[in-house]
Parts: structure tokens; C-alpha cells; sequence
């Protein structure tokens, strides 16, 4: 049943979703779509060897749950803005996990209905692990149809353009060492998609991720909507698949590759999507990235040192299709 | 005195030669990002299977699948997202042997026809050809060879390939 903007409620909560126990399969079948293929989401002997108790959820599969979700509450018509997403917590296979979320705020911008909600992934056994937040397109119950076509904060040309200065100024600090400080604004080489978006492509994302969404799994649907086509599901466009053989995974955010002094350990510390166009079957997305941040966050047993990276996706139009930001914290 | 080796082929067995599975098609027309992957799987960097200009200059005129990608699974078709592996699975437990359910796949011969491009739907469809007992060095053993038909949209055969599956003892079903 579709959701409208009129019947949200301030305050009210989100139909909830469950999901599992997930199985390694679940997360092999995820992987084989988003072509990453890491130990420690799909290697068990791996994970155990380094001290994990399973198989490790991915926080993209998390973040695609989530988005899949979302998908569900805004209905045929509604769509998903942005979605944050922090995560606090591991995730195994074998754990069930369930979406709860509540409506925070409404507004009309610019004659479309926004909904911000408060959400979260928790576990069975109580772990709340991805807090996060979300901004819903709900349509109004005079319209039937919403144009996804929003204006970005930027162009791909003021992207790579932009100055971020920096300031060498803890000469004491043994993470933020001169070299570190320096690569904030350094940025990853552009990288276009191997291939335009296929319909197997779209098919192993929604098989991985549950999803049944009209608009993205039925093609005579997809043929009679305003669009025309099937489009790719918002969380796909975040996650790049490998190109040929001159390149290597790129993961969410195509950085240069380089280690902070005194730190060992690198984990996914969030996300944070923002979309502007949809992605239509046949689109060539090219994306690039770079450094914004780096800092040291004082945590209850070390220090942590978050890198922060946005990345912008365009399509083959040099349309703003949209802006990720990605947290990869460092840690000794 | 020779001792007789026990007859484990029943005649329910037996009456499964002849049997046809059904017929599998593939999900969607071939397209790229499926071929990438099995390329990639395969460490296959022949430009003949990716490179357009290349292909072009060949004799194919166009970029064709390498000969063994019929052989990739026949998952659920989009929008089937529950055991989207299961589908894949249908044409091979075709014949059961009560007693005998440890399977492994004991070789196939495979002979083409023709080329697989890119936009071609291929179907497959399994035939049971014989059914027979032998002995091995671990116990009795139950082959089943089985022919399946590998034809694209247009009804043209790409492939024949003959299979061994065999069954060693073990309690449950041989189906699944």
C-alpha cells in the first residue's frame, strides 16, 4: 500500500524488517553482485584465524539492507534521498537482523514531500550496529508519479577543482604526521564502470539485497513508468564493480592508497549517500574521489583516526547521480 | 567360486533411463557484466571474449563467450530473490537412487556447434541415457549418464554435453 506524505505522523515508527539468520551464502551471493570479494566476508577459516567469532556481515550489505528497506516504506512512488549510516558494531553470519526507524521530521520543499527519519539495524541479540539517518521522497496523494531530478551542490568540474587547505600545526601528534596532513585533498584517479548497467547486474544486486521492487526487477513495469526503463537500486551506484584487467577493486571510495604511522587496523566506519538522478539500464557511471578529512578521535581505549573521503558519481551525461561520503577509521 | 556381486538396480531404477529434466533458460539475453565475470572468474584475458575492436577484426565480427560459458548456473530469473540458487539446481538431481545419495560428478565429454554472443538466451534441457552398476575400491557404485542439449534462441544446438554422475552408498535422497 502506498505511503503518503499527508499520513505521516511526526514522532510514529517505520514498519519494521527482519532479515535471517543470514547465511554465508547471503553474503557470497551479495559479494558476487557488488564483485567484492574480501576474506573477511566470505572466508571463515580467514576470519577465525584473525580473531572474529564467523563470517562478518559487510557494512555495504548492511547499508543495501537498509536501503532496500526504505525502498519498501516510500512504495512504488516514493524514493529514497539520503540515507547515513555509522557503524558501531560487527555483524556475523548466522545473526538475523531487523530495520526499526522512526518518522522525525516533515517538510514540503519546493513542492515534494521530505520525511526525515531516525534508523537502525539490530541484531538478535540486541546489538544496535548501524545507527544511521534517512531522508524519504513521499509523494503527496495528488501525485502518482515523482520526477528523481534534483540539483547537486556541485558539478563533477567544481568537484575535482575544489581547494581544501590544510594546516601542519601538532608537530607532537605520531598519526597526523606532516605526510598525513598533506594527503587530506589528494585525490583517486576517475574510474568509469566496465560496462554500461546490465539487466544482470540489476538482477544479482536485488537478489542479493531481497529486493522486489517493481521499478527495479519488472521489466514490462519499468517499460510503462515515466521513466521507461529499469533503473539500478539507489545503494548499487555506491559500490563500484572491478573494471578489466589494468584495474583492481576500487571499494566505496577510490582514494589513494597510503597508511597512517602507528596504526594497524582499518575499518568501515560509515557512510553517508546523497542521490540526485536515478541510474538507468544502459548508463555509464564514472566516479571519483578524494580525501576531505583526516583527524584523531580519542577513543575509550585508543586513539582513533578517521579518514573521511566523498566520492561523486556521474553518469555519461556528466550528470550528478550522487555524492557518497565514506568514514574508513585507522586505528594502532 | 566367484561370489555374484549384489544387483543394487532396482527396476524403479532402471525405468528412470529415458527420463527428461526440465528445460532451464537462462535468466536474461547474455550481456557484459555476466561475461566480465566469468572471464574474470576464469583468468580468461583472451580479447576475443572482450575487446570490441579486436573482435571485430576476427572472423567472429563481434565479441562471442568462451566455448565454456554454456556451463555457467541457470539462477532464478529478476525479481526471484528466495533460493535465487535453486533454480540452477533443478536439472541435476534428475535421477534418484535410494541408498546410493553420496553423489560427485565423474567427467562430462562436451561437443559444440556453435558460438555464444553477446544477446543470445541459451536453454538446456537433460536426458538420461543409461543407468549402470560397477564396482569400485570403496563399494558398489551407480553411474548415471545423462545427455543435455544446450540450444539458443533460435533453436540452434551450441553444445552436447554427455555427463557421469556417480552415486556411491549412502542413506537419504539422491534429489535435492
Amino acid at each position: 500500500m502506498q505511503l503518503y506524505y499527508e499520513d505521516i505522523k511526526e514522532g510514529s515508527n517505520l514498519l519494521s524488517k527482519s532479515w535471517g539468520p543470514l547465511t554465508n551464502m547471503d553474503m557470497i551471493r551479495f559479494g558476487s553482485a557488488v564483485d567484492s570479494y574480501g576474506e573477511i566476508h566470505q572466508d571463515y577459516d580467514w576470519c577465525i584465524q584473525h580473531g572474529f567469532d564467523n563470517v562478518l556481515l559487510s557494512g555495504p550489505f548492511k547499508q543495501a539492507l537498509l536501503c532496500s528497506w526504505l525502498d519498501e516504506v516510500v512504495g512504488d512512488i516514493g524514493y529514497i534521498k539520503k540515507i547515513e549510516v555509522s557503524h558501531r558494531g560487527i555483524n556475523y553470519v548466522d545473526e538475523t537482523l531487523q530495520a526499526t526507524g522512526t518518522f522525525t521530521k516533515k517538510y514540503i520543499l519546493d513542492g515534494n514531500g521530505f520525511v526525515e527519519c531516525d534508523i537502525a539495524i539490530t541484531n538478535n541479540n540486541g546489538l544496535v550496529s548501524c545507527p544511521g539517518k534517512a531522508t524519504l521522497l513521499i509523494p503527496m496523494k495528488n501525485m502518482d508519479s515523482i520526477d528523481f531530478d534534483f540539483e547537486p551542490p556541485v558539478t563533477y568540474q567544481e568537484f575535482i577543482t575544489k581547494e581544501i587547505s590544510t594546516e601542519y600545526t601538532d608537530t607532537t601528534n605520531i598519526y597526523l604526521t606532516k605526510e598525513i596532513i598533506e594527503m587530506i585533498g589528494a585525490m583517486g584517479e576517475s574510474y568509469t564502470w566496465p560496462e554500461p548497467l546490465d539487466i544482470s547486474a540489476i538482477r544479482r544486486f536485488t537478489q542479493g539485497v531481497f529486493e522486489t521492487k517493481s521499478r527495479y526487477v519488472d521489466i514490462e513495469f519499468a517499460k510503462n513508468s515515466s521513466i521507461g526503463s529499469l533503473i539500478a537500486p539507489p545503494a548499487y551506484v555506491i559500490r563500484p564493480p572491478y573494471g578489466f584487467w589494468d584495474k583492481g577493486m576500487l571499494g566505496e571510495s577510490a582514494i589513494p592508497v597510503f597508511t597512517v604511522p602507528n596504526t594497524t587496523v582499518a575499518v568501515n566506519g560509515g557512510n553517508e549517500s546523497e542521490w540526485y538522478k536515478v541510474v538507468k539500464e544502459g548508463d555509464t557511471l564514472t566516479q571519483q574521489a578524494r580525501i576531505v578529512d583526516i583527524y584523531e578521535k580519542k577513543g575509550k581505549i585508543r586513539s582513533l583516526i578517521p579518514v573521511v573521503s566523498e566520492t561523486i558519481i556521474v553518469n555519461q551525461c556528466n550528470e550528478v547521480v550522487a555524492l557518497s561520503k565514506q568514514i574508513n577509521i585507522r586505528m594502532p | 567360486m566367484v561370489e555374484q556381486e549384489q544387483n543394487y538396480l532396482t527396476p524403479e531404477m532402471l525405468s528412470q533411463i529415458g527420463k527428461e529434466g526440465e528445460e532451464t533458460i537462462w535468466p536474461e539475453p547474455l550481456d557484459k557484466s555476466s561475461l566480465r565475470r566469468f572471464i574474470q572468474a576464469t583468468r580468461d584475458d583472451n580479447p576475443l571474449y572482450h575487446d570490441e575492436e579486436y573482435a571485430k577484426s576476427t572472423k567472429y565480427g563481434s565479441i562471442i563467450a568462451p566455448p565454456f560459458y554454456f556451463h555457467r548456473s541457470f539462477p532464478s530469473p529478476l525479481g526471484v530473490v528466495e533460493n535465487a540458487e535453486k533454480e540452477e539446481m533443478r536439472h541435476r538431481g534428475l535421477v534418484d537412487t535410494p541408498g546410493f545419495a553420496k553423489q560427485v560428478n565423474a567427467g562430462s565429454e562436451i561437443e559444440w556447434f556453435g558460438q555464444i554472443r553477446v544477446g543470445d538466451t541459451l536453454t538446456g534441457k537433460t536426458v538420461v541415457s543409461n543407468i549402470e552398476q560397477k564396482e569400485g575400491k570403496s563399494g558398489p557404485m551407480i553411474i548415471i549418464t545423462s545427455d543435455r542439449i544446450i540450444k539458443n534462441q533460435d533453436g540452434k544446438l551450441i553444445a552436447i554435453v554427455t555427463s557421469k554422475s556417480l552415486r556411491r552408498q549412502a542413506e537419504g535422497t539422491s534429489l535435492f
